[in-house]
C-alpha cells in the first residue's frame, strides 16, 4: 500500500463522515467564503461604514443638519471656523457644523443613487429582455432606441432640461438622469439574453408553452442576475457622481442635502470670500471619490468572479 | 469600468469570428471590402442623420414649451412707456423672428431655413446678431480642449495602461492606483479644486471673461492659452485614468492567452511579445471610443461652465438662462454636429482597423 493510496482511502473516510445537511451546507458556505471571500469582505466594510454613518444622523449631536452655532448667542454667528476639536470638521457660512452635514449629505446622496440607479437598472432590464424575446418589429426597435440614445448626447440634454425646467425638486434631477443613463447597460443585457436564448433549456421551456413573458422572468432573468448586478453597481456610482456634477454647477436639486448641494454651496460660499475654506470643499469631494471608488472596487472584483464562474 | 465589461466579451465574441475571415483570397477580400465599406458607410451615415434629426427636434420642442415669453423678459419697458405701445412693439419683434406662428408652422420654417440656408435664426439676447456667427466663433474653444484631449489621453492612457497590465510589478500597482483614483475622481470637483489653487491662490493663470475672440495674433493667442491650459489638464487628467484602468484590465485578460506563453517558451523578448499584447489588446478600446468622446463632450461643457471658457458649453447655459429660443438650438445644433460627426469618424476608422465588423455588416460598434 503506497502513501497516496493510503491518503486516498483516508479522504474517502472523511468524504464518508459529511452526509449530515448540516455539514453540506457547512461545506457549501466554507466554498463559498473561500471563492467570494475579498468580495465579501469588501461588501460587508462597506455596509458597516454606511451603517455607521447611517445611525450617527439618527442621534445627538448630528442629528439635526441645520443648528447654528453662535459664539455669544443671538449676537455672533460661529461661521468659517477652522476645524478644531469642537467643530471637526470647521462650520460653514452659517455656522452650521460641517461633519454633521457632511454625514447627512452622505446619507442622502447614497439614497439619491439607489433609488437612480433603480430607475435605470429597471428601464435596462426590460429592454435588454424584452427585446429578444418579443423579436421582430419590438427587437428592433428597442435595439434602434438603445443605439440612438447610446450616442445621444446626455449632457447637453441634463443641462438643457435642468436649466429650462427651473424646478429645483429631487425627482426631476433623479429623471433626468435616469433618462440618459441606462443605454449601455441596456445593451450589454440585450446581448447576454441573446446568447442565453439559444440555449437548451429555454428552447424546452419555450416548447412547453409558457408564455414569453413568464419565460423571461422566470428562465432568462435569472442567469442574466450577475450582469443586472453590476449593472445596477454602476448606475448607482454614475447617479450619485452625475448628481454631484448638476448640483455643482448650480442646477440641481434643492430639497435633499447631498453631496452635490455641499459641493455647491462650497462653490458659492467658501471659494472667494473668506478665501481658501479648505474644510468646505474638500471632505465632500473625498467622500464622493471614497464611495464612487469602492463601488468600482466591488464591482470589478465582482465581476471578474462572475467572469471565472462563466469559464 | 462599463467599457472594459463591455469590451471584453465583446472580444471574446470577435475571437470566435476570426477565424472565418481568414481563410478567404486576397482579391476576394479586396472586393469584399470596397462593398461592405461603403456599404457600411451609409448605413451608418442614414443612423447618425435620425440620431441628429431626433436630437434637434427635442431641442427646438423642450424650450418652445415653457409657458414663458422671453421676449417679455429680455426686453422690459423703458421708464415712462405706454404699456400697450410697447406690447405691441414686442409683438412686432414676435413677427420679426417669426414666433407668432402656431408651432408647427415654426418647426416647419425652422427646418427649411437650417437644412435648405444654414441659416440658425437671430439670437434675442445679443441684439438680433446671427446665430450661425456666434456659434461658429464658440466652436474652435470647444473643439480645441475635445480633439487633444481625445487624441493624447486615449495614446497616453492606453500606453500607460497596457504597459502596468503587462509587467505587473509594485511600481506599476501604485500607477494602477492613481490611474484608479483619477478615473473615479469627478472632473468638476477637480476643476473647482485646480482653480482654487492655481488661480485664486497662486495667482499663475488668469479666468474669467476676458478670452478674446481667436485671432492670428501672438498676443491674443498666448492670453487664450493662458486660459486654456487648466480646463484642459482636468479633462486630460480624468479621461487618461479611463483608459489606463481600461487597458489594465484587457492586458492582464492578454497576457493569460496561449500565443503569450508560447512566444515565451520560444524565447521571444519580453519587449516584442507586450507589442504583440498591446496591439490585440487595443480593440476593444476603440470599441470604447465612442462612449467616451460622447462624456468627454459632456465633461467639457461643464468644465467650460467652470473655468469661463468661451465655448459651447458656457455659451449653451447662458443661452439656456435667457431662454434664447434660437441661440439655445443653435448653440445645440452645433454640439450635437460635433458629435455626430466625432462618432461617424470615429466608426469609419474602426471599421478600416476591423475588417470583421464590416463582413458581418454589424456596424453598430
Amino acid at each position: 500500500m503506497t502513501k497516496e493510496m493510503q491518503i486516498e482511502l483516508k479522504n474517502q473516510e472523511e468524504l464518508g463522515k459529511k452526509v449530515g445537511i448540516k455539514e453540506i451546507i457547512k461545506e457549501k458556505y466554507h466554498a463559498a467564503m473561500d471563492r467570494y471571500k475579498r468580495q465579501i469582505i469588501l461588501i460587508t466594510v462597506f455596509f458597516i461604514v454606511v451603517l455607521i454613518i447611517v445611525i450617527l444622523t439618527l442621534i445627538p449631536p448630528f442629528n439635526d443638519p441645520d443648528k447654528r452655532y453662535w459664539v455669544t448667542p443671538d449676537v455672533l454667528l460661529d461661521n468659517y471656523a477652522e476645524p478644531s476639536l469642537k467643530h471637526l470638521l470647521g462650520t460653514d457660512q452659517l455656522g452650521r457644523d460641517h461633519l454633521t452635514r457632511l454625514f447627512h449629505a452622505v446619507r442622502n446622496s447614497l439614497a439619491f443613487g439607489l433609488i437612480t440607479g433603480l430607475i435605470c437598472t429597471g428601464i435596462a432590464v426590460f429592454l435588454g429582455v424584452i427585446g429578444p424575446f418579443k423579436g421582430g418589429a419590438v427587437d428592433a426597435t428597442t435595439s434602434f432606441i438603445t443605439n440612438i440614445a447610446l450616442v445621444f448626447p446626455s449632457y447637453a440634454f441634463i443641462i438643457l432640461i435642468s436649466t429650462i425646467l427651473q424646478i429645483r425638486e429631487w425627482w426631476v434631477t433623479m429623471l433626468v438622469i435616469a433618462l440618459f443613463s441606462w443605454p449601455w447597460a441596456a445593451r450589454s443585457i440585450r446581448s447576454q439574453v441573446l446568447t442565453l436564448k439559444e440555449r437548451n433549456f429555454i428552447k424546452v421551456s419555450k416548447m412547453s408553452a409558457l408564455k414569453d413573458m413568464r419565460v423571461a422572468f422566470t428562465e432568462v432573468l435569472p442567469n442574466v442576475l450577475p450582469y443586472i448586478l453590476l449593472a445596477f453597481i454602476m448606475f448607482l456610482g454614475g447617479a450619485i457622481i452625475a448628481e454631484a456634477g448638476i448640483a455643482m454647477i448650480g442646477l440641481g436639486q434643492q430639497n435633499w442635502l447631498t453631496l452635490g448641494l455641499l459641493l455647491n454651496q462650497a462653490v458659492d460660499y467658501g471659494w472667494i470670500f473668506p478665501s481658501f475654506s479648505y474644510w468646505l470643499w474638500l471632505p465632500p469631494g473625498i467622500c464622493l471619490i471614497l464611495i464612487v471608488l469602492s463601488f468600482f472596487i466591488i464591482q470589478s472584483s465582482l465581476s471578474r468572479t462572475f467572469e471565472q464562474r462563466k469559464v | 469600468m462599463k467599457l472594459t465589461e463591455m469590451g471584453i466579451t465583446e472580444k471574446k465574441e470577435n475571437k470566435e469570428q476570426e477565424t472565418l475571415s481568414k481563410s478567404s483570397e486576397k482579391s476576394t477580400i479586396k472586393k469584399v471590402i470596397s462593398n461592405s465599406f461603403l456599404h457600411m458607410a451609409i448605413k451608418k451615415a442614414i443612423f447618425y442623420f435620425v440620431v441628429f434629426f431626433i436630437a434637434i427636434s427635442i431641442a427646438f420642442l423642450i424650450p418652445r414649451l415653457v409657458p414663458v415669453n422671453p421676449l417679455k423678459y429680455i426686453y422690459q419697458p423703458p421708464l415712462g412707456t405706454d404699456p400697450e405701445a410697447w406690447q405691441e412693439h414686442i409683438k412686432d419683434l414676435e413677427e420679426y423672428l417669426g414666433l407668432n406662428y402656431p408651432l408647427i408652422v415654426q418647426y416647419a420654417n425652422f427646418l427649411k431655413s437650417f437644412f435648405f440656408e444654414f441659416d440658425l435664426g437671430q439670437s434675442m439676447t445679443r441684439s438680433f446678431e446671427p446665430v450661425v456667427n456666434i456659434v461658429l466663433q464658440a466652436l474652435p474653444y470647444t473643439l480645441m480642449l475635445v480633439v487633444p484631449a481625445l487624441v493624447l489621453s486615449f495614446f497616453i492612457g492606453n500606453g500607460i495602461g497596457a504597459r502596468t497590465g503587462y509587467t505587473q510589478s509594485k511600481k506599476d500597482k501604485v500607477f494602477y492606483y492613481i490611474f484608479l483614483v483619477l478615473q473615479v475622481a469627478p472632473f468638476f470637483w477637480m476643476g473647482y479644486v485646480l482653480l482654487d489653487i492655481f488661480v485664486l491662490q497662486l495667482n499663475w493663470f488668469p479666468w474669467g471673461r476676458s478670452v478674446p475672440p481667436w485671432a492670428w495674433d501672438w498676443a491674443v493667442i498666448s492670453t487664450i492659452f493662458d486660459h486654456y491650459w487648466l480646463p484642459f489638464i482636468v479633462l486630460l487628467m480624468t479621461t487618461i485614468g479611463g483608459w489606463a484602468t481600461g487597458a489594465h484590465a484587457l492586458m492582464v485578460y492578454e497576457k493569460a492567452e496561449d500565443y503569450i506563453s508560447y512566444g515565451r517558451k520560444l524565447g521571444f523578448r519580453d519587449n516584442t511579445l507586450r507589442k504583440y499584447a498591446y496591439r490585440n489588446s487595443m480593440l476593444p478600446q476603440f470599441t470604447g471610443l465612442n462612449l467616451r468622446f460622447n462624456e468627454l463632450i459632456g465633461a467639457t461643457m461643464i468644465t467650460e461652465i467652470i473655468f469661463r471658457f468661451p465655448g459651447l458649453g458656457y455659451l449653451m447655459i447662458r443661452a439656456f438662462q435667457a431662454l434664447d429660443y434660437a441661440l439655445i438650438l443653435g448653440t445645440f445644433i452645433v454640439t450635437i454636429l460635433v458629435v455626430v460627426i466625432g462618432n461617424y469618424i470615429i466608426d469609419m476608422c474602426y471599421g478600416i482597423l476591423d475588417p470583421r465588423i464590416r463582413v458581418g455588416g454589424k456596424g453598430e460598434a
